[in-house]
């Protein structure tokens, strides 16, 4: 029994989300954080692994590992505020670092904390716990991760058809040598069966394809495994847009907190 | 990824748009909308997880976003609850009990106006009528969900929605 006054509907179907909000707020409800996609193709990252599996993986990672106690593996979900989001900050994200093998891992591992940050500020803001001080701070340590993911990254990518191209979310697959990409393949065989553990079925159907084509091959250095052709600077330009936003808003409520106090 | 996980990104997939829509029209803000929506959704996929059982969900978004709403109002102290309800207590007038316009035609007086400037007078009602007739005539929900999802009967409803669109048109037509 649907009615509607025309006018005042087509108005108001301006009120919409765009791609980005929606992704976000994806994101923020389901933890999983959606690829950001800009260029068609899946982001095999966040096609493989999604905000919780990446979470899961990098706890079991650390326990394996680095042998730590159970203080760092619960500090992985901890958010600014926490008691023990130093440890997350300090320890966990500092081995993480470490860990990375090759160029291209590095460049992944700086991106994944900038993202981090990202994700960090969304729920906050989600559960109003966000105020200034913490998203400059987080904002400030999102520029260090992409300034420092960009200058390990170096040039964009070309588009290099036939030779391996398994570059990981971002990673300019076209800088490095043949052995990293074996190495490259391999860390990613044995990230996805740590990760076949946790919900790696992720999003979308493309990143279900993605995650089939990668285990299927055996990832000789001849064969293309995915291409993902996503430039690194804007993708992390888009996220320091989200983050910008959550800043701004912050402010603004801030502001008006302050006027309604004075008046 | 669990089925109920799947079924609730497929019920964000279908409403997120609507209940964006609807708390925008509802706030002025924007920004403020989109969290609410946000945060809307997350009260009913933890609720979800617990184990609860969510008979119908697109009714229950709507009741959540709805209570985050009320709750906004109410931080907000510029806005008084009289604001709120204004126009529509149990009172009727003489005006109310010989209905002179049907509903229909208000309808289609309201209609004959730009769309920009009928969403402007729709913004400026009372709260009260902006909620049911957004919910009614941009949402397209009957008055029986409607009434469902704000607590009233669905007489109720179709009475302030008569009411509301009574105002609407008296001040599409003053401006004019």
């Amino acid at each position: 029994m649907k009615k509607f006054l025309h006018n005042i509907k087509d108005e108001a179907s301006h009120l919409r989300l765009s791609e980005a909000e929606k992704s976000a707020m994806r994101a923020a409800i389901f933890g999983t954080a959606s690829p950001v996609q800009l260029h068609p193709g899946p982001s095999m990252f966040g096609a493989l692994f999604g905000y919780q599996a990446r979470m899961t993986f990098a706890g079991l990672l650390l326990v394996m590992v680095a042998g730590m106690g159970t203080a760092s593996a619960a500090a992985q979900n901890s958010l600014p505020g926490d008691a023990l989001y130093p440890i997350k900050l300090s320890i966990n994200e500092k081995v993480e670092t470490l860990l990375a093998p090759d160029n291209a891992a590095k460049v992944a591992v700086q991106v994944r904390l900038a993202e981090r940050r990202v994700d960090e500020a969304q729920t906050l803001s989600a559960q109003g716990r966000l105020d200034a001080a913490t998203a400059d701070t987080l904002s400030a340590n999102f520029e260090a991760h992409a300034a420092e993911a960009l200058a390990l990254a170096g040039p964009e990518p070309e588009d290099t058809p036939a030779a391996p191209q398994a570059a990981m979310m971002m990673a300019p697959a076209a800088k490095v040598p043949s052995t990293e990409d074996r190495s490259l393949h391999g860390e990613t065989r044995t990230m996805m069966m740590v990760a076949s553990e946790a919900p790696a079925e992720d999003t979308a159907t493309t990143s279900e394809n993605a995650t089939d084509t990668v285990l299927e091959k055996e990832a000789p250095a001849s064969e293309p495994i995915i291409e993902v052709r996503t430039s690194l600077r804007a993708t992390l330009q888009l996220k320091s847009e989200l983050l910008k936003e959550l800043r701004n808003k912050v402010l603004r409520y801030e502001q008006e907190r302050a006027e309604e106090r004075d008046r | 990824m669990s089925k109920l996980q799947k079924d609730f990104e497929t019920a964000f997939e279908a409403y997120n748009a609507e209940l964006f829509r609807h708390a925008s029209m509802r706030l002025k803000d924007r920004d403020r909308a989109m969290e609410l929506t946000q945060e809307c959704f997350l009260k009913v996929w933890e609720y979800a997880q617990k184990g609860e059982d969510i008979r119908d969900l697109r009714p229950f978004l709507y009741r959540t976003l709805r209570n985050l709403i009320i709750d906004e109002y109410r931080r907000k102290k510029s806005v008084s609850l009289e604001a709120m309800v204004e126009g529509d207590e149990d009172s009727r007038t003489v005006e109310d009990l010989l209905p002179s316009d049907d509903s229909n035609t208000l309808e289609a007086a309201v209609e004959r106006f730009d769309g920009k400037r009928a969403m402007e007078a729709l913004q400026t009602l009372p709260d009260a009528y902006r909620e049911v007739l957004s919910l009614r005539y941009v949402e397209g929900l009957s008055p029986g969900e409607i009434g469902d999802i704000i607590g009233e009967t669905e007489n109720a409803v179709s009475v302030r929605v008569h009411r509301g669109l009574k105002k609407l048109k008296v001040l599409l037509e003053e401006t004019s």
